[in-house]
């Protein structure tokens, strides 16, 4: 059984990331089980998606130190998620902030990066910090921010396989071009990386 | 995902959307209901599909006449839903007490989410208490899979026992995903007519009213003793001598917790997972205590202690004492929603399992970059400062809708938000103790129409010294842009005759009745003023589009760092999220900014302007 939790901002495609993920494992016929944790609004709130593939999935939530594969898709949602993460977990995390209205109004002060990446390393060594916005934005597609961390974290971990992502990303994404392109991006670098751990 | 397929094929379903492939399944032919999360996807996703397969899919002006509508076509033997949140469902009761006398024809389901947490409703209302309140069955899936299945089982026992069916689901529910196999569906021949049968129908003979109660008592015993054993409703695991007794999701999360931290589970534990909540399965329960020697009981459920109680009176009536874990004595919590980490805590006899705190700054939900809702919240406070009223001196009653958002920073504007429709009558009440500063009551459009219209009738007729501020963004933001009555369409395609807000209330004839444009924001400063000075009821209709909606802002808001000092005023007097810091100075992000401009107003630099 792999857990996944997907931490993010709405309107960053969370859910849709998710949808991707399900899909995918659906593709390689394993069973598979997504919470989500929503705010009430549409935009702007707090977005944790909790997915379980495997044979003895059942609950939609997890227990603290469960999580096999964090993708943070902002530094404070997956500072929030801290609880789940445990010593075998693999976080991949995109390093753009998106400040909350509170930090704006300065009532309280954003996490810095190094902050959120110390509290992280303090309960997994598998942190892996990208500037996926960064990427995106040079692949003139600043949405793309969920595919190219799951790209990562796929080239990293193998958890699903290419195809499969790449199929459900034709079936279910408005711009399947632009998505493929980025995970094939995140999944070059989650490959790199593997090898240079591994080499 | 599609929820179109043929049997046996396997697909990724949300609750809501299983729920909707088993309204297929069982060829449903009336589906109506109030958007609420978490159970507005059930309507949602088949109005996609509603013109294609000739079935009448409609939101309802609220779920009162969503269940009346429903219980119209079931009483002319077609099969029917309702659905709504759990506040819906109190909204909607007064006519499902009386259904329960009369029963149906055709299959009638209503579904109930519940929201344990909560995540997203104002209270976390228990409503399987309903089932023995109205007198009616209530079942409740565990999974998405279950979700489909027992929506297919609701329609055919109702129909069999005449008697509506309540399917009660929880937001865990509804809102997660897993894999579900597609059923068959069955096409019905449907023979469409009503019977007049005064005893059945009319409630005005008391002695009718008599008999049917004896009825429905019957058919209730009836339920009980075909259903209580049903396997579908009833299930058993294991054989141990701790006897955990559990419904809905907390079934997956007790079973998660089990197979995570035993190896052979089963041979410790009896894990009994009921679908049936009403009647309770009172016959196989009391066979399985009397059968064997347990240990204890742990029952494990969200919210109220209600299968625990009926544990406890089974127990009694048996003369076994036993210790029952539950939530009278403590061991689990009667509030928030439950995950596997709160049934390991009492399970395992785990302490606190995380005892770091997660010093994360709050992400409070903020109104949308370009909200209108924002720009009328705005204009009048800023009319309140410009008339020299102390913010503290005016209560502004809020409603239910994304407007709500307004009680967060900067803006801190609504006193109250209470339920559907309530704002105007508690502004009228506040009046009527003798506050007598200004009274405000905001109300949205979709809100007005549910409900909030039967109170402005009232302070019309009573001519209520009160402001009202109907906030429309024409259309039912909050839980997912649905169509409000002022549609010319609805989602499915449906012509309708709209019924604008300024029509609804001509009929009132209310003396000051002023339509504006919040983002003409000086004018709507003005229009405001001058409703403060007025006396006698007076209603601004404040209406821009929802800005997720209608994208319509030209250009984009620039700062001009030749004037801008960083004084921050900016981001202090609107809190659009579209604002950021980035190297010590003020940035607006270009992904999240709509253009409205509304920011260009408090610049008191004039650092900010629209380009196109």
């Amino acid at each position: 059984m792999t857990n996944l939790l997907i931490a993010s901002v709405g309107g960053q495609g969370g859910l849709t990331l998710s949808r991707v993920i399900a899909s995918a494992a659906l593709k390689e016929g394993k069973r598979v089980i997504v919470g989500e944790t929503l705010g009430m609004s549409q935009r702007g709130g707090s977005v944790h998606v909790y997915i379980r593939l495997g044979e003895r999935a059942y609950s939609p939530l997890f227990s603290p130190g469960e999580a096999d594969i964090v993708l943070g898709l902002e530094p404070v949602e997956t500072l929030r998620a801290l609880k789940y993460i445990g010593k075998h977990t693999l976080v991949v995390l995109n390093t753009r902030p998106i400040h909350t209205i509170t930090t704006l109004l300065g009532l309280e002060a954003y996490s810095s990066i190094e902050e959120v990446i110390g509290r992280i390393k303090n309960r997994s060594k598998k942190v892996l910090a990208v500037n996926s916005y960064e990427e995106c934005v040079k692949l003139n597609f600043p949405k793309g921010v969920n595919m190219h961390v799951l790209g990562v974290a796929v080239g990293i971990t193998g958890v699903l396989r290419p195809e499969t992502i790449k199929a459900a990303i034709r079936e279910l994404l408005k711009y399947p071009q632009k998505n493929l392109e980025i995970f094939e991006r995140g999944l070059a670098l989650g490959k790199e990386i593997s090898r240079s751990i591994m080499g | 995902m599609t929820i179109l397929g043929s049997e046996g094929e396997e697909r990724v379903l949300m609750g809501n959307e299983a729920i909707a492939r088993g309204v297929l399944e069982a060829d449903a032919r009336i589906i109506t209901g109030y958007p609420g999360t978490p159970s507005s996807e059930v309507i949602m996703t088949l109005m996609s599909l509603a013109s294609r397969l000739g079935i009448y899919v409609e939101w309802a002006v609220n779920e009162r006449v969503a269940f009346e509508i429903a219980f119209g076509a079931a009483l002319a033997g077609v099969r029917a839903m309702a659905t709504m949140k759990a506040p819906g469902l109190n909204v909607a009761t007064d006519p499902i007490f009386s259904s329960a006398y009369s029963g149906v024809n055709g299959g009638l389901v209503v579904l109930v989410a519940d929201d344990p947490g909560p995540h997203t409703t104002q209270t976390e209302q228990d409503s399987r208490w309903y089932g023995p309140l109205i007198k009616l069955p209530i079942i409740e899936p565990s999974s998405p899979q279950e979700a489909k299945d027992f929506t297919v089982m609701a329609f055919e026992l109702s129909e069999k026992y005449s008697l509506p069916f309540i399917l009660r689901t929880t937001t865990r529910v509804n809102h997660s995903s897993a894999n579900v196999v597609l059923g068959p569906i069955r096409k019905r021949h449907y023979s469409i007519k009503y019977v007049r049968e005064p005893e059945r129908f009319i409630r005005a003979s008391m002695e009718w009213n008599r008999r049917r109660h004896k009825w429905l008592n019957e058919v209730l015993a009836k339920v009980e003793e075909d259903l209580d054993h049903d396997e579908r409703l009833f299930s058993i695991e294991g054989r141990g001598e701790k006897l955990i007794v559990t419904a809905g999701v907390c079934y997956l999360h007790v079973k998660q917790v089990l197979e995570n931290n035993f190896r052979d589970w089963g041979s410790s534990f009896t894990l009994v997972k009921l679908g049936l909540i009403y009647p309770f399965p009172k016959r196989p329960l009391k066979s399985l205590l009397s059968r064997k020697k347990f240990r204890e009981v742990i029952v494990v459920e969200e919210l109220d202690p209600y299968i625990e109680k009926e544990i406890k009176i089974l127990l009694g009536d048996l003369s076994i004492s036993l210790p029952v874990i539950g939530k009278l004595n403590g061991f689990f919590p009667l509030e928030g929603e439950y995950s596997p980490e709160v049934i390991e805590r009492v399970l395992l006899g785990k302490g606190k399992s995380f005892e770091e705190t997660v010093q994360a700054p709050r992400r409070p939900p903020p109104m949308c970059p370009g909200c209108p809702h924002r720009a009328t919240y705005l204009a009048l406070l800023q009319a309140l400062r410009l008339e020299r009223y102390r913010k503290e001196d005016v209560p502004i009653v809020g409603d239910i809708g994304c407007y709500a958002l307004s009680v967060q920073p900067p803006l801190e504007a609504i006193w109250n938000e209470h339920s559907m429709g309530a704002s105007i009558s508690i502004a009228m009440g506040l009046k009527a103790a003798g506050i007598e500063k200004p009274v405000i009551a905001t109300i949205g459009d979709s809100t007005l129409y549910h409900s909030g219209i039967t109170s402005l009738i009232e302070a019309a007729h009573k001519n209520v010294d009160m402001l009202v501020v109907v906030l429309d963004n024409e259309t039912v933001a909050m839980t997912g842009h649905q169509e409000t009555p002022a549609y010319a369409m609805t989602l499915t395609g449906r012509r309708t005759t709209p019924i604008p807000i300024e029509g609804l209330i001509e009929g009132l004839k209310i003396k000051w009745v002023k339509v504006v444009d919040p983002y003409n924001f000086e004018e709507a400063v003005r229009v405001f003023r001058e409703a403060l000075k007025q006396k006698g009821l007076r209603v601004v209709i404040s209406r821009h589009k929802c800005v997720i909606l209608a994208k319509e802002f030209r250009g984009e808001v620039q700062v001009d760092y030749s004037l801008c000092t960083n004084c921050l005023t900016c981001i202090r007097a609107t809190g659009c999220p579209a604002f950021a810091y980035s190297d010590n100075r003020v940035v607006i992000q270009e992904d999240l900014c709509n253009g409205c401009g509304l920011c260009t107003y408090f610049c008191p630099h004039k650092a900010l302007r629209v380009v196109s």
